[in-house]
């Protein structure tokens, strides 16, 4: 009987999805009015600005009210869905949209916390551009659950003034540590800098890089990971404070570059470094590079919980933050600096005030949490 | 009013009490043991396991992290022990006593966070204070020990004691005036024993015991902490509440059951040292007691270093918070910013006031109703005492939400407020509030319920005085000025609630400290001060307000303090006019 | 109007009873001492009588107050007066308010006033009425506070030890003041003491311990009192 009611409902559930995608108008016409709570990350104030700037724009063209909830850390916004879901609240949910990526996006599709694929059904969709990684997450497939919003790319900030010419791989980032002891180091995984930094570590220095698009075998781990483990043992020797404590986070890491305690910051956004500039955080001489290898590149994206209260509140939110006005905006250094997902063609503004770098891609999911667990059995006491 | 109304609308006021502060126990408790034990249908665990437990206990540098963990626990709560006591012996009683408890005020109204951010501003290794050794010695460079993140926790250790001293004292100040300490050290003085002496020899021995339950409070806090302890704490290994944020945060949600076992041990550790305090105090008062009688010899305790250095560093992180606030560029190892600007003020303004309007009803709400049944719970203690048929409410249960850790009860009441029909997520938020503040509430009111004359009670009965009557014409005003405090304190600790916000609160609801921690998670300095400014400033005002009202009301107690300049200016006021 | 006890006895925790049954009965304008070391129960007979039960002890017997039994009565219906030896004047009260605060409800709120100071005048304290109880003396903080359990109007008067606090020079003249105006009001009272001194009347105190006889003969004096 159960199981009767749970088909009639998905079939439902379906059939909606598929009455909704038919008729965009109609969605705009219900998410009038609608109160949309976003999930995101709170840490920049140059985000936390960008998102009351979208707020009034969907509130005046589509009566759509967009709250951000700041949380220092997105799996906050997991938790209360478990929670929602332990207790078997599969409407009305509290939150109605989140930004994720990698593993948290893995960890909600794994346990159903996502709603029906709607990202083809957005009309902005088809100024996206399909020659990014946009359906894979991490190399988990989106199915649809989510839309791209913008690209990370790890980069390296440094003053021009101190360095004439910056490490250009993960190698000669050993070599400069050597020479300049304790003014390298980097933000202590499992923070999200961190593990991505092993990761690029981990894919310059692999012999058999292409293994790493796999998921991780327990049999081949040690093997393949063995080079950056002997990169790890000796550029702890040299790093800062000897490789006994790290940064928190990659803010800390350009905290400690204008301090003057370390020569290298690192940021996931390459524009990081100008918005950081007007705000008084980094001098004038600062700049941001990628290594000559690339820089490793990831998507992030929006989502909706599958038992959001406002979900075509949602759909309408998405939909404006993937227009070329929102997404150009976004790019703009002096806003927020995100790369934009669309077609370089659907950008018509003057806005080009932006850097992209060559692109690697991430390895396979399952390598994050594998890194990590063995880093802290190394390192992490 | 009819005496039986009067007792029927306590005993309602009571059942209330009693349903609003204990009720959230037992989904919060429930919670824990279940997702420890990997009970979590959500993610399709149905059974029963103890996967929580070996995956915890596999965790490589787990023994490392609880040791540190009870390392910083103990050493900052004996710290703060020695060095408060130490400073009520070498201060209490002199002329400028009267000040420094003035003072008390706005340093217990700075919340942990708020000073967390202030103590790493001045002592990081470009922080404030290595800029004036700079300036001093010039071109000192940057060290490269740091007491912020030190590996032994020992900044940690040292922010906690800074910040609990002033606790410590405010409480104690309460206790000694019910233990009459002034008599006593006329008799010890008379008997030709020291000041020092008297104080270790006669006064600590009532003390201890009496200071037990706040010692208690201090040390589940410096056990559990997240949020200071993120900011100044240890990283390799983090400190063990810490590692369970970090895990209960993981985007993997097969952590989980390994992040409540983590909770559900914490627990234990917490109790485990709670029993240690009452071990050390058995050992001290009743076991080895010859010390006590062995003679005039006393230890050397630098009480009035540690009262200048425990306010000088918690007031000095004000101003340099303020200039943070102001500064467009302040880079080391310049003294004072280089380029001022008004932008980020300017920029957070306008969303300041729906924030702070915010914090402010439901602190006021939550801090109002926990006061309300923290008398109630009192006068029915009390009530209990002379009615042996009555069980008095324990202190243990009393104290559950400020020992056991936050995280781990709040996950099982949020599940259960989830269960509710429709979402009420203020109520819910007030709620937690009123469970997490009441108490710290009940604690500050327990020494002035406990020091309260009750012949005076006796006196206004056979004056012909309902009971009811007797309370509020003769025994609220007389302990007005410990009820102001207590709301005050109320305040301050619903300010400060990060978790239950965010958790109970859906999002739905933002106030200065779920901004402040969101914004400290991009250690923006700036934005961090502003909201660590404001998050001091909101519970000062009420502090102020405290205790403008409570002299205000209090006049004639007021006024006989300042009239009796003697010995006794210090005696209760509840018995002062019993000594001739 | 008398105040008689019957039977009263008191009980400690191990079950050990403090004192022999204890029956007596005391007039109006007389005053009953009842003698005994510390420790004895005396406060605490005084305590019962007055409905502060302690939760130490159990209690039987019966107290009638003019023919009512007060049993089960509530302290404050109760109309018994108390002294301690601690004046317990409120300390948050001016030294008038300590006094208005007892009158009884039929005054209106301008008349509590001129009445409290009416009193004070009597006592010769008038220039005090403002101030608080800690800056006023010993001694006129006793008289303050007599003065305060007498216009509560009770119809009987408990004095618990109510000299043994103060210094020997205003003593006497305080206890002769307090029994003349517990006879002025023809009020029954009851004092516990242990200083033969503050005994008004030798033949009206009860020696310990408190036994049969010497309850027979206050009884017999009594009932003969009232043959006359």
């Amino acid at each position: 009987m159960k199981k009767l009611i749970a088909i009639i409902s998905l079939l439902l559930s379906v059939s909606i999805s598929q009455a909704e995608g038919i008729n965009w108008n109609e969605i705009e016409k219900k998410a009038q009015g609608q109160r949309v709570f976003f999930y995101a990350w709170g840490g920049s104030q140059d985000i936390n600005n960008y998102l009351r700037w979208a707020d009034k724009r969907l509130q005046a063209r589509y009566g759509v009210t967009l709250t951000h909830v700041k949380v220092s850390d997105i799996s906050e916004a997991i938790t209360r869905l478990v929670a929602e879901k332990t207790a078997d609240k599969n409407s009305n949910g509290s939150i109605d949209m989140v930004w994720i990526n990698g593993e948290n996006f893995k960890s909600m599709k794994r346990f159903n916390l996502l709603s029906d694929p709607f990202v083809t059904e957005l009309p902005n969709w088809h100024y996206v551009d399909k020659s990014l990684p946009v359906d894979t997450d991490f190399a988990e497939p989106t199915e649809g659950l989510e839309a791209p919003w913008g690209i990370g790319q790890l980069v390296f900030i440094f003053d021009k003034k101190k360095l004439n010419s910056p490490p250009q791989s993960h190698r000669e980032i050993l070599f400069y540590a050597q020479n300049n002891p304790n003014k390298i180091s980097y933000p202590r995984p499992p923070s999200f800098h961190g593990t991505s930094f092993l990761k690029s570590a981990l894919i310059e220095l692999s012999e058999n890089p292409e293994s790493l698009s796999l998921p991780v075998d327990n049999n081949t781990f040690q093997q393949i990971t063995a080079p950056l483990w002997s990169y790890l043992d000796a550029l702890h020797q040299v790093a800062w404070r000897q490789g006994k404590q790290f940064p928190d986070n990659n803010a800390q890491t350009i905290q400690l570059l204008d301090d003057g305690e370390l020569d290298l910051a690192i940021s996931f956004n390459p524009n990081e470094v100008y918005s950081a500039q007007e705000n008084g955080l980094l001098r004038e001489s600062t700049a941001a590079y990628a290594l000559a290898g690339g820089a490793l590149s990831n998507i992030h994206f929006l989502s909706i919980p599958w038992n959001a209260s406002a979900k075509e509140g949602a759909l309408v939110a998405i939909n404006f933050l993937l227009s070329p006005e929102a997404q150009a905006k976004k790019a703009d250094i002096s806003v927020w600096g995100d790369p934009t997902v669309l077609q370089s063609s659907a950008i018509t503004s003057t806005t080009q005030n932006t850097q992209f770098f060559k692109a690697i891609e991430e390895p396979h999911p399952s390598w994050q949490s594998a890194l990590e667990n063995e880093w802290q059995k190394r390192y992490g006491h | 009013m009819n005496r039986s109304i009067q007792k029927i609308s306590f005993l309602l006021l009571l059942a209330a009490a009693v349903l609003i502060v204990f009720v959230p126990l037992l989904p919060g408790l429930a919670g824990v043991v279940f997702t420890a034990f990997a009970y979590i249908p959500a993610l399709e665990l149905r059974t029963f396991s103890l996967t929580g437990f070996t995956e915890l206990l596999l965790w490589p540098g787990l023994h490392k992290s609880i040791l540190l963990t009870l390392f910083i626990g103990l050493g900052s709560t004996f710290l703060s022990a020695v060095l408060a006591f130490s400073i009520l012996q070498s201060c209490w009683g002199k002329r400028y006593w009267h000040k420094l408890e003035k003072l008390l005020a706005p340093i217990l109204a700075l919340p942990h966070v708020a000073f967390a951010v202030g103590f790493a501003f001045l002592f990081t290794p470009s922080g404030f204070v290595a800029r004036i050794l700079n300036t001093i010695f010039s071109d000192l460079g940057i060290t490269h020990w740091s007491l912020i993140n030190d590996p032994y926790g020992l900044g940690l250790i040292l922010a906690l004691t800074i910040k609990e001293v002033p606790f410590l004292l405010f409480m104690s100040i309460a206790l000694l005036k019910q233990l009459n300490i002034n008599s006593t050290l006329v008799m010890a003085h008379s008997l030709g024993y020291s000041n020092a002496q008297a104080w270790q020899k006669i006064i600590l021995p009532q003390w201890l015991p009496k200071i037990r339950f706040t010692l208690f409070a201090v040390m589940a806090y410096s056990l559990s902490v997240v949020d200071v302890a993120l900011v100044l704490g240890p990283t390799s290994p983090s400190t063990f509440p810490v590692l369970i944020w970090q895990w209960l945060n993981d985007a993997d949600l097969s952590t989980l059951p390994k992040a409540s076992a983590g909770a559900f041990l914490l627990l234990l550790l917490c109790i485990v040292a709670l029993y240690l305090i009452r071990f050390v105090e058995w050992l001290v008062v009743c076991r080895q007691r010859a010390w006590q009688s062995s003679g005039r010899r006393s230890l050397p305790l630098p009480g009035k270093s540690a009262i200048l250095f425990t306010y000088v560093i918690s007031l000095t992180t004000l101003p340099v918070l303020l200039l943070w606030s102001f500064a467009q560029r302040w880079s080391f190892p310049d003294l004072l910013p280089s380029a001022w600007s008004l932008r980020f003020w300017q920029q957070e303004w306008l969303f300041l006031w729906g924030i702070i309007g915010n914090s402010i009803s439901i602190a006021l709400i939550s801090a109002t109703f926990a006061l309300l049944f923290a008398i109630i719970i009192h006068e029915y203690n009390q009530h209990s005492v002379t009615h042996k048929r009555l069980p008095p409410v324990p202190r243990l249960l009393i104290a559950i939400p400020m020992l056991a850790p936050q995280l781990s009860i709040l996950f099982g009441i949020q599940i259960a407020t989830l269960f509710a029909a429709r979402q009420h997520y203020y109520l819910w938020v007030i709620w937690a509030h009123i469970f997490f503040a009441f108490p710290y509430v009940y604690l500050v009111l327990d020494g002035p319920w406990r020091s309260y004359e009750k012949r005076l009670d006796r006196v206004a009965l056979s004056l012909g005085m309902s009971p009811f009557k007797v309370w509020w014409k003769i025994k609220r005003p007389i302990l007005l000025p410990a009820i102001c405090i207590a709301w005050a304190v109320g305040i301050s600790v619903s300010l400060a609630q990060y978790l239950p916000t965010l958790m109970l609160g859906g999002g739905r609801i933002a106030t200065l400290t779920t901004e402040a921690v969101a914004l400290a998670s991009g250690q923006d300095r700036r934005i961090s001060a502003i909201y660590a400014l404001l998050q001091s400033l909101v519970p000062f005002i009420f502090y102020i307000l405290a205790i403008f009202i409570s002299q205000k009301t209090g006049m004639m107690i007021h006024q006989n303090k300042v009239n009796k300049r003697s010995v006794d200016s210090d005696v209760p006021i509840s018995k002062k006019s019993v000594n001739y | 109007m008398s105040l008689s006890v019957k039977n009263l006895s008191i009980i400690d925790d191990h079950g050990k009873m403090l004192f022999s049954p204890l029956s007596f009965s005391i007039q109006k304008g007389e005053i009953l001492a009842l003698m005994g070391p510390s420790g004895c129960g005396k406060s605490t007979l005084l305590s019962a009588i007055a409905g502060h039960i302690s939760p130490d002890f159990s209690y039987a017997g019966e107290y009638y107050l003019n023919g009512v039994l007060l049993n089960n009565i509530a302290v404050e219906k109760r109309k018994i007066g108390i002294l301690f030896q601690d004046d317990l004047l409120f300390p948050h009260l001016t030294v008038w308010e300590n006094l208005a605060i007892a009158l009884p409800d039929k005054y209106k709120k301008e008349q509590r006033k001129t009445v409290a100071r009416q009193t004070l005048s009597e006592l010769n304290l008038l220039a005090l009425a403002d101030k608080a109880p800690s800056q006023i003396s010993g001694g006129q903080r006793a008289r303050v506070s007599m003065m305060r359990m007498l216009l509560a109007e009770p119809a009987a008067v408990l004095l618990d030890e109510p000299f043994s606090k103060l210094d020997k020079t205003l003593r006497s003249d305080f206890r002769n003041w307090v029994f003349a105006q517990i006879k002025k009001r023809k009020l029954p009272a009851l004092m516990v003491t242990h200083d033969e001194s503050d005994v008004p009347d030798p033949g009206q105190s009860l020696q310990w311990p408190w036994d049969e006889k010497q309850q027979n003969n206050v009884s017999d004096r009594n009932i003969k009192e009232k043959q006359c």
